[in-house]
Parts: structure tokens; C-alpha cells; sequence
């Protein structure tokens, strides 16, 4: 597209007081991202070249797609740390960006990769802006400090080992929320994109109610209906889908159904909408507004307090890397040619983290109130934080 | 026939004589190995004993290690005892009134996620595979799951290799839908190589008439297992055994029925205590759950594993007369004591064939 509008300037046709407002809600609130892929596959463009050519060389040299994409989520970072370009840092202080989220494996320390992402990731403890967090107190603090929050987040891939000692070793590495499957099915429960849907298995009830007991958010994204159930009937906890979206809206394995939905907040539990245009719509234009509807129909089903924001999206490597190398990796991840998952597909309005604040103009634009808008920003995720990890 | 026999009733001889007499399922787990017992197999008229030989739980690597360590304790018998994974061999060691080891994995979580492993094991001599052990896996769903899934996509790919392979597809221990749906999706029969009927034995490890029937049909046998606790009798009385033969036969008809009797000689497993506790710390346990999840008791009524003790092998004597006590063919108990299950292996060597045959 070329007539992209500025970051964060969704033309939605709001007043000058309605931007006013939106802006000052936007500054003040804690604003978490549940399920944050960085700044997105934008930045990439944004360097100079000398830069970029660098990259180049690095992603050529990695043994296979995944390690080229870890290279390349961490690339921004590494610059930062060895002070040659703060960009990311100028994005995500454009974003406004409370509290974002990171990957780690729940496994038994014998894949090769998890450990690398695990590696990775601690390298880049030593920012100065940016602050891995536990407690839902730590992020209040890191919005009063001015700095970058991220908690720990685990898609496990890798299915989670059938020992549940893994994953008091992940929580000691920060991880606090769990997601139970991946697309497929594992000895813990049935994925989204599975033929088949049944319920948690006996080990997957024990993971739930591990959890719970430990302090770890259950989250079921990813999980398929019965097991999404079993888990709310489990937990006795609040349960979480941190990046889904309503498939009454718009039907796709990734949604979530009234009667998914409904079982969730009875947990006390939180949706978080995505911005992956192909979970979202199969209109040939995707917007930001395709993204507000699912936010205003699961608000009017579940109440407002039991939203929140998991973009997932854009994927942070550049476009070229998505398109060659991980969009092949989308079949062994379990989506289907049905679920037309296109990873450098965008919404018109979400094109990378600047465009955070247009959520918070789009909430403005639909009618909701200034409580409302810092619930769905965040206030919610943080009371569910909060209530689960302490 | 095994020397030694001389006292042996003439009309059971006569069946026995150049018979095919299959034991589908021996746990030959390191503990349990003894040179002994496959004599006794031998001598009970037994010519071919199908071995798990693997570490628990099983992976790629261990397993082949595991059939490596026993074939050089095996070897000190080769006067009487030999390998054999294909029909030509087996037959081959019959006729040199050897007893045959055959091979069979109780899981399908040691090819992970790389169907190629599927050839590997293949390669290696096993011929019959569980898609499941008693808890879900990527592949399918066991019998002690409280949530009844279905086979995986994987599981799927998993059911077609295999066939394509001419590796059996085994569902003893694996779910009730997850086996019907690879009985329904298999191009050659699929078995239970050990298991019995729910009707006679309520218990998590047997099987429901639908499962039986769909098995029988797809020309598949299901050979019954003389533990105790899956029999409903403790003492797994040879007439026990016998009352589950013969409601398989009367439900599925005898060529749906075999033997596979799981046999554990020292039961109750409390004798074994030290060795069992040996083994569980030597065993990489870390990532297998805990007996409460793989033996779960829903009715609160079934015998405990360890409390039973097994159909032994001499006990097969006893059996081939309590079928012509009810009137069985010479046939029937023929088929019951191995042919069918050779005639599922043959299916597979077919299979094989053809599939090669296509590719070349």
C-alpha cells in the first residue's frame, strides 16, 4: 500500500477533542501488549543500509528458518545494547508500550533451539530501557520509570515435557503464563487445528491445576474447543486466551466460540484480540477495524472487563525472511492451507508498534468509556496478572 | 516340536505338530530377561514369541541398544533360540524347531516428529507398533485417557507410513476412537496385539464390542492377554483365558482371535520390589507421568496389575484342551494359536512389496 497513513494516524475521523482525549488516555495508561512480536517487520526498512546489509550476512549464515528469525527478532535489540541504533527503543517509546511480552520454552534442556531463544533473551537483560518483570507491581514501576516492560510467555512448540518439574524450572526463569498446546495435538491436549477435538488429557489436567497452584497464568490460545472447556473447568484460577479473537465475528480455527468465550470470563479470565488480519477477516482490505469489531463483540458478550490486547503481529524480520523461510514453517506448525495464515500480511491502521495509540483512538471512535479504554489497554491484564502471579 | 514332550496328550500333540504358535506380546524388559522362560515357551510348544525390547520410557536410540544387549545374551542359546522379523525367517526357524524372537515398540513417541524413524524401527526388525501407551501422544489418544481423542493429524501420517512400511499398526493400550479411526484410515489389518474383552473384564485396558468387531473386519486379530487384572481373575485360570477366547470367537469369529499373553513369570511384581525400584531410578522417569495418570481406576473395581499373577506358557496345553473340549476345529484352534496372525504379517509383507514395487 501506498497510502499508508502516519504511524498512529488511522484516519477514524475522530474531532480534535476526541484526539486530545484519546492521546492523554493513550500517554497515561498502562499499556500491555499480551501477546507483542516486538516492533514489527517494519523496522527493518527504517535502518541504514550499511546496517541492513549486516543482517544480511547473519540471517545467510543461519543454519535453519527459525534461527534466521530468532536472529533477526534480536537484531534490533543487539544494536541497542552495542549502541550503534536505538531505534527499536524510539518505536516502542512511540508505541507507548507499557508491558510487552517474550518467549521461553517450558522443556527439558535437550532442544536445541528453546535453549538458544532462552540464551538469546538474557543477553538482552542488560538494556537499560527494557525490564524483564514478574509481578504486576513491576509493571506499574516500569510505566512510573519510563521503561519497557516484558514478561514471559511460553507457545510451547515444543510440547510441554510430561514432567511437571519443567515447568516450576520455567517459572523460576520468569515465565508466568503458560499456554497449554500448540496447533497440534500432545499428550497435554488437542490444538486448534487439529481434525479431531476432545478435552485436556489426564496429564493436561494436572498441568492446569500445577499452575494454578504455582502461580502461572493457563492461557489457551492456541487450544482447541473441549480442551479450551476442560481447562476453564479446571482452573481455579483466571484463565486466559491472550492472542484469539471471536470466531462468531469471523470463523477461523484461531477464534474463539460464545461458548469458549463465555467459559473464560467465568474464570475471571481475559481475551486478547489479535492484529492477524487472517484470524480477523478474509476481506481483501483488513483494517484495524475488522480488529475494533471483534473487540466490540466479545466487550458486549463477556463485558468489557475480560478484554484485552494480544497483537501477535506483525512478525519482527524483514519481509523477505518471512516470506521465503517461515512462511514454508507455517505448515509444520500445524496451520492448514484453510486457515490462509500470510505472515507478511497486515492491518491497514497496525502496521507496526507505533501504531498502538490507533487502538486507543478506535476505542475512542466506537463510543467507550475512558474506564473502559484503560481496562482494555491494560488494567484488566493487569488485575488478571496481578491475581494469578501476585 | 520341543524334545521332552513325550507325555503329552496325542491330540493335542497333533495340533501342535508343525503348528504356528504365536505369542504376540512378551514385556521383555531387562529385569525380566531369563533365558529360562523362552524355554519354557519352547517346551510348552510355543514357536514364535514377538518381544518388547526397549527402554521405558522408549526412545529411538535405547531401543535399538536394548535389541543389541539381549541378541549377545540370546546368542549363548542359538542352539535353540534365533531373530526373526519376516515370514521367510520365522518359517526358517521353525522348521529348525528354534524358537523365534520376533520384535514389536509399546509406543509411538520414539519416532517423535520424523516419520522416516517408522522405516528405521522397521529396518531393525520390529514389526508391530502401539500408537499409544495407556496416555495421549502426538499420534493418538491411550486407554487411560479421561477424554476420548481421536488420531492426530500426525497420527494419521503416522497410520499411512506404517502401512506403507508393512509395519503392523498395534492398538493395544491406545484409546477407544483413536482405534477405530486407524482401523478405518489402515490399508492392512490392525491388531490388538494384547487385550481382551470389556464384556467379560471391565477394565481400562480392554476393549469395547464396537472396537472388536471393527478389528474383525478389517481382517485383524486381537489376541488375548493373560494378566490377571485384565482377565477379572487373579489366579488367570486357564479357563479364564478360555471364556475370553471364546466370547472373541463368538462375537468376531476365530480368525480374529490370537494369543498374546503378556507374560510376567514373577507376579506379584512385589517380589521384584528392589529390581522395580533399581529399574524406575535407572529409567530416564523424568519425563513419564506418574501410575496415577497411565492406571487410573474409574470403576473403583479392577484387580491391581501387581496383585495378579499371568497365564504361563505350560498353561497352553491345558487351553488347546478346553477348545476341543467346546468343539473348536483343528482349524480354528490352529488359527487362534498363530495363523492368524501370521496371515496379518503376511498382509503386511504385501503390502510392502507393493509399495516398493510402485516406487521402483
Amino acid at each position: 500500500m501506498t497510502d499508508l497513513p502516519d504511524p498512529g494516524r488511522y484516519p477514524f475521523g475522530l474531532s480534535a477533542q476526541q484526539e486530545e482525549r484519546a492521546s492523554d488516555l493513550h500517554r497515561d495508561s498502562i499499556v500491555m501488549d499480551l501477546l507483542s512480536q516486538h516492533a514489527g517487520s517494519k523496522i527493518f526498512d527504517h535502518y541504514p543500509r550499511s546496517l541492513t546489509e549486516e543482517l544480511s550476512a547473519t540471517l545467510a549464515d543461519a543454519a535453519s528458518p527459525m534461527e534466521a528469525y530468532l536472529r533477526a527478532v534480536y537484531w534490533p535489540y543487539e544494536l541497542s545494547e552495542q549502541r550503534r541504533s536505538d531505534l527499536i527503543l524510539e518505536w516502542f517509546r512511540q508505541s507507548g508500550l507499557t508491558c510487552g511480552t517474550y518467549g521461553i520454552g517450558v522443556h527439558d534442556g535437550t532442544d536445541a533451539l528453546e535453549n538458544q531463544w532462552e540464551a538469546t533473551t538474557r543477553r538482552y537483560a542488560d538494556l537499560p530501557w527494557l525490564r524483564y518483570i514478574t509481578t504486576a507491581t513491576e509493571i506499574r514501576t516500569a510505566k512510573r520509570e519510563g521503561v519497557i516492560a516484558f514478561y514471559a510467555h511460553c507457545q510451547p512448540t515444543t510440547p510441554i515435557p510430561r514432567d511437571l518439574k519443567c515447568i516450576d524450572t520455567a517459572y523460576a526463569k520468569g515465565l508466568r503464563s503458560l499456554m497449554l498446546t500448540y496447533n497440534a495435538m500432545d499428550h497435554v491436549g488437542v490444538g486448534c487445528t487439529e481434525r479431531v477435538d476432545a478435552g485436556l488429557s489426564n496429564y493436561g489436567v494436572e498441568v492446569v491445576k500445577h499452575c494454578n497452584a504455582i502461580g502461572m497464568i493457563v492461557d489457551v490460545s492456541h487450544c482447541g474447543h473441549l480442551t479450551t472447556m476442560d481447562a476453564c473447568r479446571h482452573a481455579s484460577r483466571p484463565v486466559t486466551a491472550n492472542h484469539t479473537a471471536a470466531s462468531s465475528v469471523y470463523r477461523h480455527a484461531r477464534g474463539k466460540s460464545n461458548e469458549a468465550l463465555r467459559a473464560i470470563a467465568g474464570t475471571g479470565g481475559l481475551i486478547g484480540i489479535v492484529a492477524v488480519p487472517a484470524f480477523l477477516t478474509d476481506s481483501p482490505e483488513p483494517s484495524l477495524e475488522h480488529m475494533l469489531d471483534h473487540i466490540d463483540y466479545v466487550a458486549e458478550l463477556i463485558g468489557w472487563e475480560h478484554v484485552a490486547i494480544g497483537t501477535d503481529w506483525p512478525l519482527q524480520a524483514p519481509e523477505k525472511l518471512l516470506r521465503t523461510l517461515l512462511s514454508p514453517h507455517n505448515k509444520a506448525l500445524g496451520f492448514r492451507k484453510r486457515d490462509r495464515l500470510d505472515v507478511t500480511q497486515r492491518l491497514h491502521g497496525f502496521d507496526d508498534c507505533r501504531d498502538l495509540p490507533n487502538i486507543t483512538r478506535g476505542l475512542v471512535k466506537r463510543g467507550y468509556g475512558d474506564e473502559q479504554i484503560r481496562g482494555i489497554l491494560g488494567e484488566n491484564a493487569l488485575r488478571v496478572f496481578s491475581e494469578v502471579c501476585g | 516340536m520341543a524334545a521332552g514332550n513325550e507325555d503329552v496328550d496325542p491330540v493335542i500333540a497333533d495340533v501342535l505338530l508343525g503348528a504356528d504358535v504365536w505369542e504376540m506380546t512378551l514385556p521383555w524388559l531387562p529385569i525380566y530377561w531369563d533365558l529360562e522362560i523362552l524355554a519354557d515357551y519352547r517346551r510348552s510348544g510355543f514357536t514364535f514369541v514377538s518381544a518388547t525390547l526397549q527402554d521405558w520410557p522408549p526412545t529411538f536410540e535405547g531401543t535399538r541398544q536394548c535389541i543389541e544387549r539381549f541378541k549377545t545374551i540370546a546368542a549363548r542359546a542359538s542352539d535353540w533360540l534365533t531373530f526373526g522379523s519376516s515370514l521367510e525367517e520365522i518359517d526358517a526357524g521353525r522348521r529348525q524347531s528354534k524358537l523365534v524372537i520376533g520384535l514389536n515398540s509399546q509406543e509411538t513417541i520414539l519416532i517423535g516428529e520424523d516419520l522416516s524413524r517408522i522405516e528405521g524401527l522397521y529396518e531393525i526388525g520390529i514389526r508391530h507398533m502401539l500408537l499409544a501407551y495407556n496416555v495421549r501422544n502426538l499420534v493418538a489418544d491411550g486407554c487411560a485417557e479421561r477424554a476420548d481423542a481421536g488420531l492426530s493429524n500426525y497420527g494419521r501420517q503416522v497410520v499411512r507410513e506404517m502401512n506403507r512400511v508393512g509395519m503392523v499398526v498395534d492398538c493395544a493400550h491406545t484409546g477407544r476412537r483413536s482405534s477405530l479411526e486407524a482401523i478405518e484410515l489402515s490399508s492392512a489389518p490392525v491388531i490388538f496385539s494384547h487385550a481382551n474383552p470389556y464384556a467379560v473384564c471391565p477394565h481400562i485396558r480392554n476393549l469395547y464390542d464396537d472396537q472388536i468387531v471393527a478389528c474383525a473386519r478389517g481382517r485383524g486379530v486381537i489376541g488375548v492377554v493373560g494378566v490377571g487384572a485384565f482377565l477379572g481373575d487373579e489366579k488367570a485360570r486357564t479357563n479364564t483365558v478360555f471364556k475370553h477366547i471364546d466370547y472373541l470367537c463368538e462375537l468376531a469369529g476365530p480368525e480374529a482371535v490370537g494369543l498374546g499373553t503378556d507374560y510376567v513369570k514373577i507376579l506379584p511384581v512385589a517380589r521384584y520390589e528392589a529390581q522395580w525400584t533399581a529399574a524406575a531410578d535407572d529409567a530416564d522417569t523424568r519425563s513419564w507421568p506418574d501410575a496415577g495418570n497411565a492406571w487410573p481406576d474409574p470403576t473403583g473395581k479392577q484387580l491391581a496389575v501387581e496383585n495378579t499373577r499371568c497365564f504361563a506358557p505350560s498353561q497352553l496345553h491345558e487351553l488347546i484342551g478346553l477348545m476341543q473340549a467346546h468343539g473348536y476345529s483343528k482349524a480354528n484352534i490352529r488359527n487362534i494359536l498363530g495363523d492368524n496372525f501370521r496371515r496379518v504379517y503376511a498382509m503386511a509383507e504385501r503390502r510392502r512389496e507393493s509399495a516398493r514395487s510402485q516406487v521402483a
